[in-house]
This record gives C-alpha cells, sequence and structure tokens, in this order.
C-alpha cells in the first residue's frame, strides 16, 4: 500500500503533464526539430528509448562451498517515453528485471514526472532523481534521494538513487546564476539489505530479528531545500539549505541486545530516521587542467550535546576532488570526502553501550579513484576503479574492460573487496565478483 | 569533448593556420572570408574504423558571436548512447573559455577543463586541437608560403605553418588556400616526429545564404587507417538563437 501511494502520485502527474503537453503544443522557436534532418520544427515529439542488459554475476569464493546463491544470470528493460510540447515536457521511466517482479512490482515505475516552462521559471513534479552539489562522486551535498545500498554490484550513481516524490521549482537569477526550491511530501530512506549477500555484518549478530521500519510516507513528514548556483570569473559556486532527514537510518538494537542476554522479549531491532538541517557551499573551478571540485557543510541534527544514543551528532562534511588527463589519454579522475563528528567526546564507548555511533571513530573518510583509457576510437576502453576508506583500512578495487559496438557494449569487470573484515568495504570479502554484462540502448 | 570549440568554424575558416606576411595575408583573406552573427548547422559524423565499419552521430550546434564573447552549444542527437548530451562553451576575447557538459547518464550539468588537446574528439578523428584551430592565434606560429598549385583542377596556394610551441600536437602543417575563393581544401598533419599524421580535406562547396561553405569535411589519419567525414546537412547563417540557448538549463533540459 505504501508503495503504490509513490506510483499513485507520479502517474497522477504524469498523465496530468502527458495531457498538459499536447495542449500547449506550439512552434518551436528556433533549431532543427527533433532526430529527422529536416529544417521544420516539430510542434509535439513523443520519443520512445531504454535500453535491454542482460548480466551474469559469478562470486569465485562460491566455488569453495559449492553453494551458487548468489551467481546470477540478470535479464533487464528500461523502457523510456518521453513528451514534449511547447512549454512542457513529460517523462515515463519504466524498469524491468526479476528482483522487482517478484519483490518490489512497484518500482517498476523508475521515473515519472512532468515539466512545465512558466516563462523563465521551469516547475518539475513526480517521481524524480535531482542532483545537488558538484563532485563526481561520494558527493556530501547531493542529499534529496535516497540510495539503493541493498545490492552492490549496482555501479551507476543514478542507478543507485531512488526516485521519490518531489517538487521542483526553478528560477533563472539573470544569465549565469538560478535558484532552486524543492519540495519533497514524505520520506524514505537508504534502502539497505536486511538479509542476503548485501547485509551488513552489524545486522548478522541479529539473525531472525523482527524489523520494526518505520513509515514516513505522510506529509508530517515533508522536506524542503533551496540551492543557489552561478559562476563567476570562471568558478562555479553554490550554496544550499535543506531541511529533512538523514537517510542513513539509526538502529536501536537495545530490545535485540537483551534477547540476546536472555531476558524475556522479543528480538526486534528499531529503524529510525533523525531529521536535521544541513547548510553547504561548494565550488568548480580549473585550474592547470585540473578539474577541480569541492563541498563542505554542515549536518545539524537534533543531538547538539552529542550525547543522545540514538541521534547522530552534529557533523561537518566535506569533499574535494579533481580528473585530468595524465599521459597518452589516461585520466584520472580522484574523489575524496568525509565527515567529521561534533562533540565525539559526549558518546558513550563502553563495551555495553548502545550509542549508535560508539563503534566509530570521530572522523570517516573515503576516497575513490577512477583511472580509464579508450583506443580504437573509443570503441574499448579500460578502467580501474579503486574506493578506501581510510580508518577502516579497507578497500575495493575494480578493474574492468568495455567494448562499444555502435548502441551496444560489452562490459567485462572483477569487483575485489578487502582490508578489515569490520570495514563497510572489507566486510564484503566473501562477496567479491565478476561481472559479464552486455547493453543495447535504442 | 573539452576542447571543442566549432566545427562549423572549421569547416568555414580553414585550417585557422596563420602565415608570415604575405601567406598572413592570405590566411586573413579566407579567416574573414564569412562573416555572420550566429550559424545554426546539422552534421552527420561517420567515423570509419580501420576495418571499414561505420560509427555515426547526429550533431546540431548553435553558435553566437555578440560582444566579443563567443558561445557554442553542441547537441548530440543520435545515436541513442549519446543522445541528449549537451555541451556549452563560453569564450570570451583573449581569455581562457568555460566549458560545461551535460551527460544523461549522469543526470546534472559539470564544468569540465580545456586540456587534453591532443585526445581524439568524441572518438572521432579530429584531436579538440583540431577542432579549436580556427580560434589558434597567429603569433603562435611561422609561416611560410611553399608554392602554388592546382588541387583538383583548382589552383591554390600552399602553405606551411610551423608552431613556435614545440608541445603543440604537430610540427608542421601545410594548407592548400583556394586563389578563387580563399577555402581552405586541405591541410596535411605532421606529427613531432615529422611523419605525416593527419590529412583535412573539405569539399562539397555549397552557397548558403551567399555564403560559399564547404560542406564536406574528412579527416583521415593515415597511420591509423580510419577517418571522420563530417557532412554538413543543414546551415543557417544569422539565423535568431535565443540567448537562454547558451545558459545552464539548456543543458539542463533542451529549452531555451
Amino acid at each position: 500500500m505504501i508503495a503504490n501511494k509513490s506510483l499513485a502520485f507520479s502517474a497522477f502527474l504524469a498523465a496530468g503533464l502527458l495531457l498538459f503537453a499536447g495542449a500547449g503544443a506550439g512552434a518551436q522557436e528556433f533549431g532543427f526539430g527533433g532526430g529527422a534532418a529536416e529544417a521544420a520544427p516539430a510542434p509535439i515529439s513523443a520519443k520512445l528509448g531504454g535500453s535491454l542488459s542482460f548480466s551474469m554475476l559469478a562470486f569465485p569464493f562460491e566455488l569453495v562451498d559449492g553453494d551458487f546463491t548468489n551467481s546470477a544470470a540478470l535479464p533487464e528493460s528500461r523502457i523510456q517515453i518521453e513528451a514534449s510540447g511547447a512549454k512542457s515536457d513529460a517523462f515515463l521511466g519504466i524498469r524491468l528485471d526479476r528482483t522487482i517482479l517478484t519483490e518490489n512490482p512497484a518500482a517498476i515505475l523508475d521515473e515519472a514526472w512532468l515539466r512545465i516552462y512558466a516563462g523563465k521559471t521551469t516547475i518539475q513534479g513526480g517521481l524524480l532523481r535531482v542532483f545537488w552539489g558538484r563532485m563526481d562522486s561520494l558527493s556530501v551535498l547531493d542529499i534529496l534521494n535516497p540510495h539503493d545500498l541493498s545490492d552492490l554490484t549496482i555501479r551507476a550513481e543514478k542507478d543507485r538513487k531512488i526516485a521519490v516524490p518531489m517538487l521542483r521549482i526553478t528560477q533563472p537569477l539573470g544569465e549565469r546564476a538560478s535558484a532552486e526550491l524543492v519540495y519533497l511530501p514524505w520520506f524514505e530512506g537508504d534502502r539497505i539489505a536486511r538479509t542476503g549477500a548485501w547485509a551488513p555484518s552489524r545486522l548478522k549478530p541479529f539473525a531472525g530479528a523482527t524489523f520494526n521500519i518505520p513509515s514516513m510516507k505522510s506529509l508530517n513528514y515533508g522536506q524542503a531545500g533551496i540551492r543557489v548556483t552561478g559562476s563567476l570569473q570562471g568558478v562555479d559556486l553554490g550554496a544550499q539549505y535543506f531541511y529533512g532527514r538523514l537517510t542513513t537510518p539509526f538502529m536501536d538494537t537495545t530490545d535485540a541486545a537483551m534477547y540476546l542476554l536472555g531476558v524475556p522479549g522479543a528480538m526486534t531491532i528499531d529503524f529510525g530516521y533523525n531529521p536535521y538541517h544541513q547548510i553547504g557551499a561548494d565550488l568548480a573551478f580549473e585550474v592547470a587542467g585540473f578539474n577541480v571540485r569541492m563541498e563542505s557543510g554542515v549536518n545539524l541534527t537534533q543531538d547538539a550535546a552529542g550525547d543522545n544514543p540514538l541521534v547522530y551528532n552534529q557533523h561537518a562534511v566535506w569533499a574535494a576532488g579533481f580528473d585530468r588527463d595524465l599521459f597518452a589519454g589516461v585520466n584520472l579522475n580522484l574523489q575524496a570526502s568525509g565527515k567529521v563528528r561534533l562533540n565525539h567526546d559526549m558518546i558513550d564507548t563502553s563495551d555495553t553501550s548502545l550509542d549508535i555511533e560508539a563503534r566509530s571513530g570521530v572522523t570517516t573518510t573515503q576516497i575513490a579513484a577512477l583511472v580509464s583509457r579508450s583506443f580504437a576510437q573509443e570503441r574499448v576502453k579500460l578502467e580501474l576503479l579503486g574506493m578506501l576508506g581510510l580508518e577502516q583500512a579497507d578497500y575495493l578495487v575494480e578493474p574492468g574492460i568495455v567494448f562499444v559496438f555502435g548502441d551496444a557494449e560489452v562490459a567485462l569487470r572483477g569487483r575485489y573487496f578487502g582490508g578489515d573484515a569490520a570495514g563497510d568495504l572489507g566486510q564484503f570479502h566473501d562477496k567479491s565478483y565478476v561481472s559479464l554484462s552486455s547493453t543495447y540502448r535504442f | 569533448m573539452k576542447r571543442f570549440i566549432c566545427i562549423v568554424a572549421v569547416l568555414l575558416l580553414g585550417s585557422g593556420l596563420a602565415f608570415s606576411q604575405s601567406a598572413e595575408e592570405i590566411m586573413k583573406a579566407s579567416r574573414n572570408r564569412v562573416k555572420a552573427d550566429t550559424v545554426s548547422t546539422r552534421a552527420r559524423m561517420a567515423i570509419s574504423a580501420k576495418d571499414g565499419s561505420l560509427t555515426e552521430r547526429l550533431v546540431d550546434q548553435y553558435t553566437s558571436s555578440a560582444g566579443g564573447v563567443t558561445k557554442t552549444v553542441v547537441v548530440f542527437q543520435k545515436p541513442a548512447s549519446v543522445a541528449g548530451t549537451r555541451f556549452l562553451t563560453i569564450t570570451a576575447s583573449g581569455k581562457a573559455g568555460d566549458q560545461w557538459i551535460f551527460l544523461p547518464s549522469l543526470g546534472k550539468v559539470r564544468r569540465v577543463a580545456a586540456s587534453e588537446g591532443s585526445a581524439s574528439f568524441m572518438g572521432t578523428d579530429l584531436s579538440y586541437d583540431d577542432m579549436a584551430s580556427a580560434d589558434r592565434k597567429a603569433d603562435l606560429d611561422t609561416y611560410s608560403l611553399l608554392r602554388e598549385e592546382s588541387l583538383g583542377g583548382k589552383p591554390c596556394w600552399v602553405i606551411e605553418a610551423k608552431p613556435k610551441d614545440s608541445g603543440y600536437q604537430y610540427s608542421r602543417m601545410i594548407g592548400w588556400i583556394e586563389k578563387a575563393t580563399n577555402i581552405s581544401l586541405k591541410m596535411e598533419l605532421y606529427d613531432k616526429k615529422g611523419n605525416l599524421a593527419k590529412i583535412m580535406e573539405m569539399s562539397e562547396v555549397k552557397d548558403f545564404q551567399g555564403r560559399l561553405t564547404p560542406t564536406v569535411t574528412k579527416m583521415t589519419s593515415v597511420q591509423a587507417k580510419t577517418s571522420t567525414t563530417i557532412t554538413i546537412e543543414i546551415m543557417k547563417y544569422d539565423d535568431p538563437i535565443p540567448a537562454g540557448v547558451f545558459t545552464e538549463r539548456f543543458l539542463l533540459t533542451g529549452r531555451p
């Protein structure tokens, strides 16, 4: 029922705008129309696109015990319909794969929105993915959409994002600046596996526990923010304010811990999501061929004193990175981000502490690097991705080769998790995998 | 992608080489041959691999030059793998350009660096330097008029340009400028070792609104035995282009 609520919301908006798109149709003011090589403008256009893909996953560690539970062949289809009129656009994205069809049919509707051009103002509403901040990855300001963390084989940042209902109004402020207002009528947190290959290790002691996950899909949990961006003297600048909830849940394991200690009761784990204010700023510029990006901000939760065991402490966040061609066409994209906990010394770190932050340090730092090189008119691409959790000394390494055949591509990649087995990455050491995927876009 | 300046400018203005006094006069005449406040084109790129297989791209481009600022937007229409990619360059006279790109797969606009001069442009045989050659400053090269000869039955000046900067992609460039029209018809581009690296040929000259314009440009990579042919399908000079085309909103939405 909850899932259907998102579906209905988006379907309503999409249907409305599809009508709107046609009703407001008129001649374009310039250009060549759509894909056809004609000089005449296209008053109304509709496009059908999408992709078909087929992936095979193999987990070498499963060879050891002969249990090939996670190794799989995964067909997937995405269908996208775009309709454009003179003053409006509509978009409908559908995603079909085995997991969605069997476990989460509501997720078939991947994205659906309408966009109206009211003079200089752009009004967009529906089931949206919106990007804030500047970073290519590891952004600390890109906070509007929750992420699907239940499957670490999902590679693209855009695919990890979960589209959520949102109203977005964008107003240009001169030629090179704009302000953006967003309103999210309700809240949805990150999707985390509670069982299976990608369930975090901290949940493993509580196998068989009942998870109480609150529904926040009501107007009581509305979120809103504003972001202003602009360019000045070769520098892109941005500033933002957001009030909402951290998409990372906290887990109250008190009852489950008591149960494991023999206290009568049920083994339950309560999920929750802390409200917070975020104030952030970012910039991007080029210097000596380096594409530099930076973000910083502060997340102000309700635990200003730092001693509430079920509320994340307030924390400062930062991110910085660059990309550059090094030599012989080799490109390096390096990104890093971190979090510094405020009032860390107020956290009870004793062995019996149930504070949600008792087992982590004052800082959290991640570094991601992608080295890539294309050959043969970009028909072949070699890439090497690495991620490092600095404090936990765990890592991920993923070499890959991609072959492009027109609108199709075939990719062979292997992802290896290593380092501290208690780390966010290292805990999945036995889930290292090899994937062979093919995708055709139309 | 990061040094893409103007396909049309290359086609219109020819090699962009600058020459010594007499050669420079020829080149200036070639460069100033066409005057327009805006240029709008749709071009088809045919990228030919060594085995002869073809990849095609359909590209729209809008360029405006007003107030000493050149603004160019490139929109990739086809194939599906690059459709919706939009690229904006804003270059004030005498300054380095600002460049942004919108990639549908990323879902956001990002600033890009004006580096990678010798790197391939979008998998084509043209480098970013090739694409930007129309804006190459005259004082970056030394020039000499090598000879006068006919090319395809058309009398031409043959002019050699040598970059002063040894770090430039090419060690020398030889261009054929048609005497009758001042149109650049051919360029030979030599690598740092002095070997012939690429040949650029312009052909199929047509009259658009009183301006003679080569509509086909073929760049051949001699050693790799690959080529890219750019064919202009639609050309409009001085067609009004809304100012909103050269904004982040257009990159995001495709709407001015």
